[in-house]
């Protein structure tokens, strides 16, 4: 494929792309987007639950919570890029692109559960 | 053959049955975990807003968007047997668009209600 039919595929509107794939393989992607939406909302109310429930000090305890909530957001943009490259590589009979955002949220998650476990030490050392 | 079979004389299918109904209703029945998951954060962000009216906004059409998706989730599952019946893609682009746009929302309104509470 020349780069010109590449890029003139890729600004077709998605439902004009090349061939419908199987009806299942379609429904499991928009599954497999459902489920990293239903991941996004769980990093916001976690966002959310750390600002009003973790103990420590304020600053840090919103810096924490920002940072899960716009991850949150973040993702549920990113899972809807990855939904539709995944369709499009589907139609097209191309292999499915490699996401990066399974390791990427597994490291901010680690990362901030650290952050909420190093918070609750240091408020139960200084109260 | 089972005994069955040999009884009333059925035969082994050809081809598999062809389990529409069953990718419908796990499609739809995720659409419906969303909603609750949606619904779940709004109750969250109306807890933060503390009866302050304007700040309940984002909550309460959180809720509204989270009942839609529940319908939307039912209607979703009997559109797509009917699309696949008739030999169309069940693509549901409006309806992944639509709840791109609701989440990424909602994770914007949930930090400006917290940056303004704190």
């Amino acid at each position: 494929m020349t780069d010109e039919t590449s890029t003139r595929r890729s600004r077709l509107p998605l439902d004009e792309v090349g061939e419908p794939p199987d009806y299942r393989f379609t429904l499991a992607n928009e599954r497999t987007f459902l489920a990293w939406i239903r991941t996004a909302l769980a990093l916001m109310a976690a966002g959310v639950a750390v600002v009003q429930l973790i103990p420590g000090l304020p600053v840090m305890r919103h810096a924490l919570g920002f940072v899960l909530i716009s991850l949150g957001g973040v993702l549920a943009a990113g899972s809807y890029a990855h939904w539709e490259h995944n369709e499009r590589a589907m139609r097209l009979g191309e292999r499915l692109p490699h996401s990066p955002v399974p390791r990427l949220v597994a490291g901010v998650l680690s990362l901030a559960a650290l952050a909420a476990l190093v918070l609750t030490i240091v408020d139960l050392v200084t109260s | 053959m089972t005994l069955r079979g040999r009884l009333f004389g059925y035969r082994r299918r050809a081809e598999p049955a062809i389990d529409i109904g069953l990718q419908a209703e796990r499609t739809a029945m995720a659409w419906q975990r969303t909603a609750l998951g949606v619904a779940g954060v709004s109750g969250l962000l109306l807890h933060v807003a503390d009866r302050s009216l304007v700040a309940s906004a984002p909550g309460v059409v959180g809720l509204v968007a989270a009942v839609v998706l529940l319908g939307a989730g039912d209607r979703r599952y009997t559109r797509t047997v009917r699309r696949v019946e008739d030999g169309e893609s069940p693509l549901g682009l409006v309806s992944v668009r639509l709840v791109t746009v609701g989440v990424v929302t909602l994770s914007v309104s949930a930090v400006a209600l917290l940056a303004v509470k704190t």
